[in-house]
C-alpha cells in the first residue's frame, strides 16, 4: 500500500514545492504526481487524454485537491469523481488556503474524506502534511481497488 | 331602519283611520238604537192608547155596573157575556174579570183561570179613574200585564173591569221585529221600575246598566249569551213600560274591522313599495360607495391596478373620478418605488457579491503569497542554515514572523466580515457552559498560565451561537492575554443588572487601559498597546462589538492602567438597530 502514489492537484508552483518538501521531511516516500489543474486531474485519475496510456486501475492511495484551480474547480472535479463508479471511493482530502464556511460544507457534502485548511506557518504546514502522510498511507484501510 | 318607521307611520296611520271609523260607526248605530226604541215606544203608545179606549169602553157597558150592584142571575149572565165577547177580541187575552173595589172577584169570562202564570191583579185598585196598563210580570211561563178600568154607575165607582193579557208572542216574532229595525237588532221591554225584562216571550237578563229613558244616548254594555251590545231606550208614554233596542257591537262593528283590514293591508303594500323604492334609491347611493370602500380596500391590499366604474354625472360620479385620479397615483408612484428598490436591491446583490468574491480571494490568494514567504525562509534557515550568520537567521525570522501576521489579519479581517454576513438565528445559548469550553481551549493551548477564571454559573442568553461564540472568544483571549503579567491573574465572566437590563462583563486584573482612549477600543486595528507588550491584530473588540449591534445589544469598556479592564455588554435582541454604541 505503502507504494502506491499521492495524487497532487496544486496550480501554484510555490505550494506545490513546499507540500513536496514538507512531504519529503515527513519521511514519505511515495511517489507524487502533481498535476496544475482540475481537467488535468480527470484525465489522470480516469486515464484519459495526456494520460490515456496510464493504467487506469492503478489509483492514487490519496488525492490532495487545491479548491481554487484554473479551468476546472476543486468542487467540480470532485463532483465527477463521486459520480463515476470508478472514483467514488478515491480518498480525497481538500487542501485548500479558503477558510470559506461554504467551501467547507460544499466539499463535506460531494463527499470530501477531509478538509486541510493550508496555514501560512510552515511549520504549522509541515505537520498537517505529515498527519496527512500518516493517516491516508498507513492507517487508512483503503477501498481495494476497482476493476483488481 | 327607514323601512321600519314607514311601516311604523303606516300602522299608526291605519289605527288612526280604523279608530275615526270605530267611533262613527258607533255613533250612528248608537243614534240607530236611540231612535228606534223612540220609534217604537212611539208606536206601542198608540197601541197602548187603543187598548185603554177598548177598556173603557167595554166597562163602561151597563151590564157591568148592574151585574155589580146585584147578583142576579141574569145580569151576571148579561155581564158575563159582555166579558166574554172582550176577551175574544185578542188571542193573548187570558181573562176578563169583574172585581169589586174591595178586592173580590165578581165575574169572570174567556179564559181558565186555572192557568198558571197569569199576570197577578194588584191588591188594590187605588187611583184607577180610567183604563190602566200595568206592569209586565213574568214567570218560566210567560209574561203578561193587566189592563183594569174602573166602572162607573152614575159617576161612582162600582167595580173594576180587569183584563189580563199574556204575551202570544214567540221567538221568531220578536226576532222579526227586531229584524225591522235593524239588522241583527233585538227589542226588549220592560218596567219603568227596570223590575222585569222581557224579550216579549221570555224573562231576560235585565241590562247591566240603569237605562234611563228618552236619555237619547246609547248605552254600552254586555249582554250574556250575546257579548258587548249597545242599547236605546225610550219609556212608553201610558204605560210602566220601556223599550229597549239593542244592537250587538261585533256585528255593528263588522265593516269597520273590514275596513281595518283591508287599510292594513293598503297599508302594507304600500309600505312595501315604498320600502323597495326607498331601498332602490339608498343602494343607488351606498353602492357606489361600497364599491369605492372595496376599491380602497383592494389598493391598501396591495393591488394598484384597481379602479372604480362609477358613470355618473353627479358628486358621487365626482368621488370616483378623484379616487381613479389618486388611485393613479398611487400606482405611478408604487411602482417608481418598486423600481427604485428592485433597482437598489441589485445594485446591493451586486456590491455583496462583489464583496464575497473579493472576501473569498482574499482568503484564498492574500494568503498563498505569505505561506510561499514563510515556507520558503524556513526552507532557507533548513538548508541554508550554515552559510547564513546569526544576524541573517534572525532577519530570515522576522520575515517569517511578519507573514505570519499578515496571515492572523487578514484571518481576523474575514472574521470581522463573516460576522457581519448572515442571519441572526436565534436560540437559547449556555454563555456559562460556552465560556467554559473557550478557557479550557486556552488553557490547553497556554498550558504553563495560571489563570484563576470564574464563570457565574447559569447564564443562558437568547442569541446566535455562532457570532456569541466568536464575541466570547474574543474577550476570554483578551482578559487571557493582557494579564499574562500579573501576579495572580484573574478572569472572571458574570452578570448583573445596569440600568434596569441584564448586562454580561468580562473582568480581568491584568494591565487596563487608560479610559482617555477608550473611545478607539472598539475601532478595528486600534490597539492600545505596542506589539511587542501585546501580540494582536486590533480587530478583536471590532468583531465584538459587531456581535453585540446585531444582537441589539452594546458594548462598553470600563479601565484603569495597571488596574485591569471590565467590558461590558447586554443582548436584548436583534432589531433594535444596530449603530447604537455608547
Amino acid at each position: 500500500m505503502s507504494n502506491r502514489v499521492i495524487l497532487l492537484v496544486e496550480d501554484n508552483p510555490d505550494d506545490r514545492d513546499l507540500t513536496l518538501r514538507a512531504f519529503a521531511r515527513s519521511n514519505i516516500t511515495n511517489e507524487i504526481v502533481t498535476v496544475s489543474d482540475g481537467v488535468e486531474a480527470l484525465d489522470y485519475l480516469f486515464a484519459q487524454g495526456a494520460y490515456a496510456d496510464r493504467a487506469a486501475s492503478a489509483q492514487p492511495a490519496v488525492v490532495l485537491l487545491d479548491l481554487k484551480l484554473p479551468r476546472l474547480g476543486g468542487l467540480e472535479v470532485l463532483r465527477q469523481l463521486r459520480d463515476d463508479e470508478r472514483t467514488r471511493l478515491l480518498p480525497v482530502v481538500i487542501l485548500t488556503s479558503s477558510r470559506e464556511e461554504r467551501d467547507l460544507v460544499e466539499g463535506y457534502r460531494l463527499g470530501a474524506n477531509s478538509y486541510v485548511r493550508k496555514p501560512v506557518d510552515f511549520t504549522e504546514f509541515l505537520d498537517a502534511t505529515r498527519q496527512l502522510g500518516l493517516y491516508w498511507l498507513l492507517l487508512n484501510e483503503a477501498p481495494p481497488q476497482s476493476g483488481a | 331602519m327607514v323601512c321600519t318607521l314607514v311601516l311604523a307611520i303606516g300602522v299608526a296611520a291605519s289605527l288612526g283611520a280604523y279608530f275615526a271609523v270605530r267611533r262613527a260607526v258607533l255613533a250612528a248605530a248608537g243614534d240607530r238604537v236611540v231612535s228606534a226604541s223612540a220609534r217604537v215606544a212611539n208606536a206601542l203608545q198608540g197601541a197602548a192608547r187603543r187598548l185603554d179606549a177598548l177598556v173603557d169602553s167595554v166597562a163602561a157597558n151597563p151590564a157591568l155596573a148592574a151585574a155589580a150592584a146585584s147578583p142576579a142571575p141574569a145580569l151576571r149572565k148579561r155581564a158575563g157575556r159582555v166579558l166574554d165577547s172582550l176577551a175574544r177580541t185578542a188571542p193573548g187575552i187570558a181573562s176578563v174579570e169583574l172585581w169589586s173595589p174591595t178586592g173580590a172577584r165578581l165575574l169572570w169570562g174567556g179564559a181558565d183561570l186555572a192557568r198558571s202564570a197569569m199576570p197577578p191583579v194588584p191588591a188594590a185598585f187605588d187611583g184607577i179613574d180610567s183604563a190602566r196598563i200595568g206592569p209586565l210580570s213574568g214567570t218560566e211561563a210567560g209574561i203578561g200585564y193587566t189592563v183594569i178600568a174602573p166602572v162607573r154607575d152614575a159617576g161612582r165607582t162600582v167595580a173594576f173591569l180587569v183584563m189580563r193579557r199574556r204575551s202570544t208572542g214567540t221567538e221568531q216574532a220578536a226576532r222579526e221585529i227586531g229584524a225591522l229595525i235593524g239588522k241583527s237588532a233585538r227589542l226588549y221591554a220592560g218596567n219603568d221600575t227596570g223590575d222585569v225584562w222581557t224579550d216579549l216571550v221570555h224573562v231576560v237578563t235585565p241590562p247591566p246598566v240603569p237605562m234611563t229613558p228618552g236619555a237619547r244616548r246609547a248605552r254600552h254594555y254586555v249582554r250574556p249569551g250575546v257579548g258587548a251590545v249597545m242599547g236605546g231606550a225610550e219609556r212608553i208614554a201610558g204605560t210602566p213600560w220601556t223599550v229597549l233596542v239593542e244592537l250587538p257591537q261585533a256585528d255593528v262593528l263588522r265593516d269597520a274591522h273590514a275596513l281595518a283590514v283591508d287599510l292594513i293591508l293598503i297599508t302594507a303594500v304600500l309600505v312595501l313599495i315604498g320600502g323597495a323604492w326607498g331601498w332602490a334609491i339608498s343602494r343607488s347611493l351606498t353602492r357606489p360607495l361600497t364599491r369605492l370602500a372595496d376599491a380602497a380596500g383592494t389598493i391598501a391590499a396591495g393591488d394598484y391596478s384597481r379602479r372604480v366604474a362609477l358613470e355618473r354625472h353627479d358628486e358621487i360620479g365626482e368621488v370616483g373620478a378623484a379616487f381613479n385620479h389618486m388611485a393613479d397615483t398611487v400606482e405611478r408612484m408604487h411602482g417608481q418605488l418598486e423600481r427604485e428598490v428592485a433597482e437598489r436591491t441589485t445594485d446591493l446583490q451586486v456590491v455583496n457579491r462583489e464583496l464575497e468574491a473579493f472576501s473569498y480571494s482574499v482568503s484564498h490568494d492574500l494568503r498563498a503569497p505569505l505561506r510561499s514567504i514563510d515556507g520558503f525562509s524556513q526552507a532557507l534557515l533548513e538548508d541554508y542554515g550554515d552559510v547564513v550568520d546569526a544576524a541573517g537567521r534572525r532577519h530570515l525570522e522576522r520575515v517569517r514572523a511578519a507573514s505570519q501576521r499578515m496571515g492572523a489579519l487578514i484571518d481576523d479581517l474575514l472574521g470581522l466580515a463573516r460576522v457581519a454576513r448572515g442571519a441572526v438565528a436565534l436560540a437559547p445559548v449556555d454563555l456559562s457552559e460556552m465560556a467554559a469550553e473557550i478557557v479550557s481551549e486556552l488553557r490547553e493551548r497556554d498550558p504553563e498560565r495560571a489563570v484563576t477564571v470564574d464563570i457565574a454559573p447559569g447564564m443562558v442568553a437568547q442569541g446566535d451561537r455562532r457570532l456569541l461564540h466568536v464575541a466570547l472568544s474574543n474577550l476570554l483571549q483578551n482578559a487571557w492575554k493582557f494579564t499574562r503579567r500579573s501576579a495572580a491573574a484573574h478572569v472572571e465572566f458574570g452578570r448583573a443588572e445596569r440600568d434596569a437590563e441584564t448586562a454580561y462583563f468580562v473582568r480581568d486584573n491584568g494591565v487596563g487601559f487608560d479610559m482617555q482612549y477608550a473611545d478607539k477600543l472598539f475601532a478595528p486595528f486600534q490597539r492600545l498597546h505596542s506589539f511587542e507588550d501585546f501580540e494582536g491584530t486590533g480587530i478583536g473588540l471590532a468583531t465584538v462589538q459587531r456581535v453585540v449591534h446585531r444582537h441589539g445589544g452594546i458594548v462598553w469598556a470600563e479601565a484603569a492602567v495597571d488596574r485591569g479592564a471590565t467590558i461590558w455588554f447586554t443582548l436584548p435582541g436583534p432589531h433594535r438597530g444596530d449603530g447604537a454604541a455608547p
